[in-house]
C-alpha cells in the first residue's frame, strides 16, 4: 500500500519515496507461557517531513511496532519487512543498525525522570550521543553543540544547565533535554513515543508545540506514538489506530475525526473531553484490552464491540475504504451502508 | 514503555532453585560429608593416628593420596578430618543462633537502653575482622579447638542477633500484632507465633553461607596453631604439616580439597537459597 | 551531607572506645597465666622472677586499675610493650604496617580489576556458559582457604616453573630500600632502582594474587547484579535507541551507576583483605602486620595481640567512613544533596 493510501497528502508525497516503510511486520514474543503475539502484520508509510501518528491502547503494539524496527527488541520472533531509505532494517547486524539509530531515526520515551542516566551531566550524555555519530567530534566542539541545541529547545541559562545532573532538572525540562539529544545528529525521522505522557498538562502542551516547530524548522518526519487521541489533532498528518497488534483504521486526521471507520476509533473519540459537553464523566471502552497471549477467533475488539455481529468471531476483517478512511470491521467498513445505517 | 513488558510469571512449576543445579550437587556433597563423619570409624581403611606405611610416600594405588612425615594415610586422615569440622561448625552455627535469637529478640522486644546497649556491643563486636577477635580470643582462652571453637561463637552472634532484632522490630510496627497485644498476647507468643515464623528463611541462608565460612575459620585458627594440634586430623592442623614438608604436594591436597568442596558447597546451596527467597545476606 | 559525615567523625572515639574495651575484656578471659610466654615455664617457680616480672607488666593491680591504665596509655598511643620483641607494640606495628598496606592494595586491586571484569563478562553473557563459568571461577576464590591455596601456587609458580621467586618480600640476599613510604615498589621507584622494583613486585604477585581472589566472587557476583539491573533501566534503552556503542552503553552508562553499590562494599572488602592477609602473609613469610598477629597469638604475646586486634577494628571505622564519603562523592544525587 503506497499511492492509494487515503489522507496521505499527494503535495506532501507526490514523486517522493517514504523515507520509512513497514510492511506486514510481526512481532512474538517468546514467553514461558507461550508465545505472545505482540504486533501481527502492520503496514505503513512514513514520507520526509509527514507526522504521523499511531494510537492504540497500552499493550496494543505501537511501542513494540518501533523498537521492532531500531531491533531494539529482545525475545521475540520478527518477520516482515522495515526500511529506512530502501535499506532493510529487519535482521540488519547492531553494528550497521546503530549508524541508523540516534543518526537518522532518532527516538524520544515516555518518561524522562528514567530516560536520562542520573550520574552524567546533561552535557557528557549528550555528547555521547553525538560522538556515537560523529568520532571526529572534539570534547569541547560536543559541549558547543550541546549548549546550542538546549539553546534551541528553550533551555535557558543552557550553558549552566549543561553541567547540571538529571535530577536538578524539572520533568519537562528533562524532556526538552531529551528531545535536544534525539535531534543532536539531525535525523530525518523522529519517534516519540509516549513523549507527554508523564508531565504536566501545561508542560504538555508546551512539549507537543516544540515538536511541532522543531519538525517545521529541520523538515522532520515524526511518528508520535500515543494513547491519546487528543494530542493527535494539532500534531499528526495521518493516524494509524492500532488493536491487539495490528492497525484497524488509518487515515488522514480529519476524515478519521470526523467519519471514524471502526468503533475502536469511535471508542477512543468518545473518551476525549469535548468543549460543547458540560458533563464531566468521560465515557471509556468497556471491557479489557486483549491479550496477546490468547486472541479471540475473528475480531479480536469483538468482545468489547457495541456493533458486534455473528460473522464478527468468525474470521478476522481486513482493512477496506470506509469514505475517506481503511478500517477493519465488516460492519462499518467495506460496504459502507451498513456504516451509514447505524450512524444514522 | 509498558508495551515490552511480557508475563514473567511462569505457568509450568520447576523445582525450586536451591533443588537444582550447583546447589543440588551441594547438597549432596555436604550430605556426604556428614555421612562419613558419622560413619568412618565403621569403616576406615587404616587408622588415621598411627603410621601405616613408610614416611612422605607418594600417591600410589594403595594410599591414594600418599603418606605423611609419620607415616599415617593422608586420606584417611582427611576422612577423619570430617568428624572435626564439621560437628564444630554445626555446634559453633547453633550456638551462634541460639544466643543471636535470644540477645536480638531482647533487644527488639525491650527496647530503650537495653536495645541500646546490646545493639552497640553487636556494631563494636561486628566491627572487627573476625579472623583478629576469633584469635584474639582463642589466644587468651588458651588453644584448642574447644577454645577456637568458644570463640567463634563469641565472634558469630552478633550477625544473628542483628537479624532477629530487625524481624521482631518489624513484626512489632505491623498492625495485627498491635491487636494481638491488645488482646493480650504475651511477648513469649508473639515471638513464637510471629517472629521466628518469620526469621527461618534468612536465618537458614545466612547459616548455609557461614557454616561454610565456619568450616574455612576453624582450619585457619589450627593452621596458625590457634585451633587443634597435632595429631588431630584436622584439616588445618594438616595443612601445617603439609607447609612444612612443602616439596611433597599430597600431604597439604587433601585436606585443602577437602575445605574447598565443603566451602564450595555451602556457598552454591546459600546462593541459591538467597535467591529463591530473595533475603538480604548479613555481611560483616 | 556534610552534617551526616561530622556526625559519622564525631562517633569514632566512642567506636574506638568500645573496641578497646572489648579488646581489654577479651585479653582478661584468660585462665593461662601470660606470665608462662614472660619468663618461661622453668622460671615460674622462680618467685623472685615471677614478682619482678608481675610488677613490670602490671599483672599485680586489680582489674579496673589496670583497666584505667590500658585505657590512659591508649590515649597516649601506647600499645605496652611486646613480651617477645620487647620493643613498644606500636613501633612493630608501624614498621610491618607498610608491608600489610602495600599487599593489601595490590591485591584490593586484583580483586577489584578482576571482579569487575568478570562481572561485566558475566552480565553480558547472562545465563550463557561465559556467565556461569564466571561466577564459578569467582566463586571458587571465596571458598579457597587462602592459606592452602598461598601453598598450591608457590609449589606451582616458585617450586615446580620456578616463574616467580619465594616467600618474602624481596629475596633474601637483597636488601631492602631506603625507607620513604615503607611501600617497597613505590621506594624503589623513587630511588631510581628499578630492578628493585621490579623484583618487589614479582614478589607481591603471588601472595596479592591469592589475597585478591578470595573477594574476587563478592565483587563479581555484586557487579553483575546491578549491572542486571542497570540494563534493565529505561536510560539504557534510551542510550542504544540513540545509537551509542554497546561498549560505551556499558562501560560509560550503565557501569558508572553499577559500580555504585560496589563502593559501598570497598570497607568490606578491605576488611576481607585484611582477615586474609594474616593467613596470607603466614604462608608467604610476609613481613606484615598479619604474620606479627600470628606469631604473638602462637607465643600469647598479648600487648602484641591487643595491639593488632586495636589496629584491625581501627581499620574497619577507617575504611567505613572513607567508604561512606567515596560513596557521596561519586553519587551527584547525594553529593548534592
Amino acid at each position: 500500500m503506497s499511492a492509494d493510501v487515503p489522507g496521505v497528502d499527494s503535495n506532501v508525497t507526490a514523486g517522493r519515496r517514504p523515507i520509512l516503510s513497514v510492511s506486514d511486520l510481526c512481532v512474538t514474543f517468546t514467553t514461558s507461557a507461550g508465545p505472545a503475539r505482540a504486533v501481527r502484520g502492520v503496514t505503513f508509510d512514513v514520507y520526509p517531513g509527514e507526522s504521523v501518528a499511531i494510537v492504540g491502547e497500552s499493550g496494543s503494539g505501537k511501542s513494540v511496532t518501533m523498537m521492532a524496527l531500531l531491533g531494539m527488541v529482545a525475545n521475540a520472533d520478527i518477520s516482515g519487512s522495515a526500511t529506512y531509505r530502501g535499506s532493510e532494517l529487519i535482521g540488519m547486524e547492531v553494528s550497521r543498525l546503530r549508524h541508523i539509530r540516534g543518526s537518522k531515526v532518532a527516538m524520544i520515551f515516555q518518561d524522562p525522570m528514567t530516560s536520562l542516566n542520573p550520574v552524567l551531566t546533561i552535557g557528557r550524555q549528550m555528547s555521547l550521543v553525538m560522538q556515537a555519530h560523529q568520532p571526529d567530534l572534539s570534547k569541547k566542539a560536543a559541549r558547543t553543540r550541546a549548549i546550542e541545541l538546549l539553546d534551541q529547545v528553550a533551555i535557558s541559562q543552557a550553558a549552566r544547565r549543561c553541567d547540571s545532573y538529571p535530577h536538578e532538572l524539572s520533568g519537562g525540562m528533562r524532556q526538552r533535554v531529551m528531545i535536544a539529544m534525539a535531534i543532536s545528529n539531525n535525523p530525518e525521522v523522529l519517534i516519540a513515543d509516549e513523549p507527554t505522557t508523564a508531565l504536566d498538562v501545561t508542560v504538555q502542551a508546551q512539549i507537543m508545540e516544540l515538536l511541532g516547530d522543531l519538525r517545521r524548522d529541520h523538515h522532520l518526519a515524526m511518528v508520535l506514538i500515543t494513547h491519546d487521541l487528543g494530542v493527535v489533532a494539532g500534531a499528526a498528518d495521518r493516524v494509524a489506530v492500532m488493536y491487539a497488534g495490528r492497525i484497524v483504521e488509518q487515515g488522514a486526521v480529519g476524515p478519521l475525526f470526523a467519519d471514524p471507520g471502526h468503533p475502536y476509533t469511535r471508542g477512543l473519540l468518545d473518551c476525549l473531553p469535548r468543549l460543547d459537553e458540560r458533563h464531566e464523566i468521560r465515557a471509556s471502552i468497556a471491557g479489557v484490552p486483549a491479550s496477546p497471549m490468547s486472541l479471540p477467533p475473528g475480531c479480536p475488539f469483538a468482545p468489547r464491540c457495541s456493533y458486534v455481529e455473528s460473522r464478527c468471531s468468525e474470521s478476522e476483517p481486513f482493512l477496506e475504504r470506509h469514505h475517506e478512511t481503511l478500517s477493519a470491521c465488516f460492519v462499518l467498513a467495506g460496504d459502507g451502508l451498513a456504516a451509514a445505517a447505524v450512524d444514522g | 514503555m509498558t508495551a515490552i513488558a511480557v508475563p514473567a510469571a511462569r505457568i509450568r512449576r520447576r523445582r525450586p532453585a536451591w533443588l537444582r543445579g550447583p546447589s543440588l550437587i551441594g547438597l549432596i556433597s555436604l550430605g556426604v560429608w556428614a555421612l562419613v563423619a558419622v560413619t568412618i570409624p565403621l569403616w576406615t581403611p587404616n587408622d588415621p593416628l598411627a603410621p601405616v606405611a613408610g614416611r612422605l610416600l607418594g600417591p600410589s594405588v594403595k594410599h591414594w593420596m600418599g603418606t605423611d612425615a609419620l607415616g599415617r594415610d593422608v586420606l584417611t586422615r582427611t576422612l577423619w578430618g570430617a568428624r572435626i569440622s564439621i560437628p564444630v561448625a554445626v555446634t559453633v552455627i547453633i550456638s551462634a543462633v541460639l544466643i543471636g535469637t535470644i540477645i536480638g529478640a531482647a533487644a527488639g522486644f525491650l527496647g530503650g537502653w537495653v536495645d541500646a546497649v546490646l545493639m552497640r556491643l553487636v556494631d563494636i563486636t561486628m566491627a572487627f575482622p573476625p579472623i583478629l577477635l576469633a584469635m584474639a580470643i582463642t589466644a587468651s582462652l588458651g588453644p584448642g579447638i574447644r577454645n577456637a571453637l568458644i570463640a567463634m561463637v563469641l565472634v558469630w552472634w552478633p550477625i544473628y542477633a542483628r537479624l532477629l532484632r530487625a524481624q521482631v522490630v518489624a513484626v512489632r510496627q505491623r498492625e495485627y500484632i498491635d491487636s494481638a497485644v491488645a488482646i493480650g498476647a504475651s511477648r513469649w507468643l508473639i515471638l513464637r507465633r510471629y517472629v521466628l515464623p518469620m526469621s527461618y528463611t534468612p536465618v537458614l541462608v545466612n547459616a548455609t553461607m557461614d557454616f561454610g565460612q565456619v568450616v574455612l575459620l576453624t582450619a585457619s585458627l589450627s593452621f596458625i596453631g590457634l585451633g587443634a594440634r597435632p595429631p588431630s586430623p584436622e584439616w588445618g592442623a594438616m595443612i601445617t604439616e603439609g607447609a612444612t614438608n612443602f616439596y611433597q604436594w599430597w600431604i597439604a591436597a587433601s585436606p585443602g580439597i577437602a575445605i574447598l568442596l565443603v566451602v564450595l558447597a555451602c556457598n552454591f546451596v546459600g546462593d541459591a537459597l538467597r535467591d529463591s527467597f530473595d533475603v538480604k545476606e548479613v555481611t560483616r | 551531607m556534610k552534617r551526616y559525615l561530622a556526625i559519622r567523625v564525631a562517633v569514632m572515639p566512642l567506636l574506638l572506645f568500645g573496641i578497646a574495651s572489648i579488646v581489654f575484656v577479651v585479653s582478661r578471659l584468660t585462665p593461662a597465666d601470660p606470665l608462662v610466654s614472660i619468663v618461661g615455664e622453668r622460671n615460674l617457680t622462680n618467685p623472685q622472677i615471677v614478682a619482678a616480672a608481675r610488677a613490670r607488666w602490671g599483672l599485680n593491680d586489680s582489674v579496673p586499675v589496670q583497666y584505667a591504665k590500658y585505657m590512659k596509655n591508649l590515649v597516649k598511643g601506647d600499645l605496652g610493650t611486646s613480651f617477645t620483641t620487647r620493643r613498644p607494640v606500636l613501633h612493630d606495628l608501624l614498621d610491618r604496617l607498610p608491608a600489610t598496606l602495600e599487599l593489601t592494595f595490590v591485591a584490593l586491586l586484583i580483586g577489584v580489576v578482576f571482579g569487575v571484569g568478570l562481572g561485566v563478562l558475566a552480565a553480558r553473557n547472562r545465563n550463557r556458559l561465559i556467565d556461569h563459568v564466571a561466577r564459578f571461577v569467582a566463586l571458587i576464590g571465596s571458598s579457597l582457604p587462602a592459606f592452602w591455596a598461598g601453598l598450591l601456587v608457590l609449589y606451582i609458580f616458585y617450586a615446580r616453573l620456578g616463574w616467580l621467586p619465594g616467600p618474602g618480600r624481596i629475596d633474601p640476599r637483597s636488601v631492602a630500600p631506603g625507607h620513604i613510604t615503607g611501600f617497597y615498589t613505590v621506594d624503589s621507584l623513587l630511588h631510581g632502582d628499578w630492578s628493585m622494583f621490579v623484583q618487589s613486585v614479582k614478589h607481591l604477585i603471588l601472595p596479592a594474587s591469592v589475597l585478591g581472589w578470595g573477594v574476587v566472587g563478592i565483587v563479581t557476583r555484586l557487579v553483575r547484579a546491578s549491572l542486571l539491573d542497570e540494563f534493565s533501566m529505561e536510560y539504557v534503552r534510551v542510550a542504544r535507541a540513540m545509537g551509542l556503542r554497546e561498549r560505551t552503553v556499558v562501560n560509560t552508562h550503565a557501569l558508572r551507576n553499577a559500580l555504585l553499590p560496589t563502593i559501598t562494599i570497598v570497607g568490606f572488602l578491605f576488611a576481607f583483605l585484611l582477615t586474609g592477609a594474616v593467613l596470607t602473609e603466614t604462608v608467604f613469610s610476609w613481613p606484615g602486620v598479619g604474620s606479627y598477629a600470628v606469631e604473638a597469638s602462637r607465643k600469647l604475646d598479648y600487648p602484641a595481640i591487643i595491639g593488632v586486634t586495636i589496629l584491625g577494628g581501627f581499620a574497619f571505622l577507617i575504611t567505613n567512613l572513607i567508604t561512606d564519603i567515596a560513596y557521596a562523592v561519586a553519587d551527584p544525587r547525594i553529593r548534592l544533596s
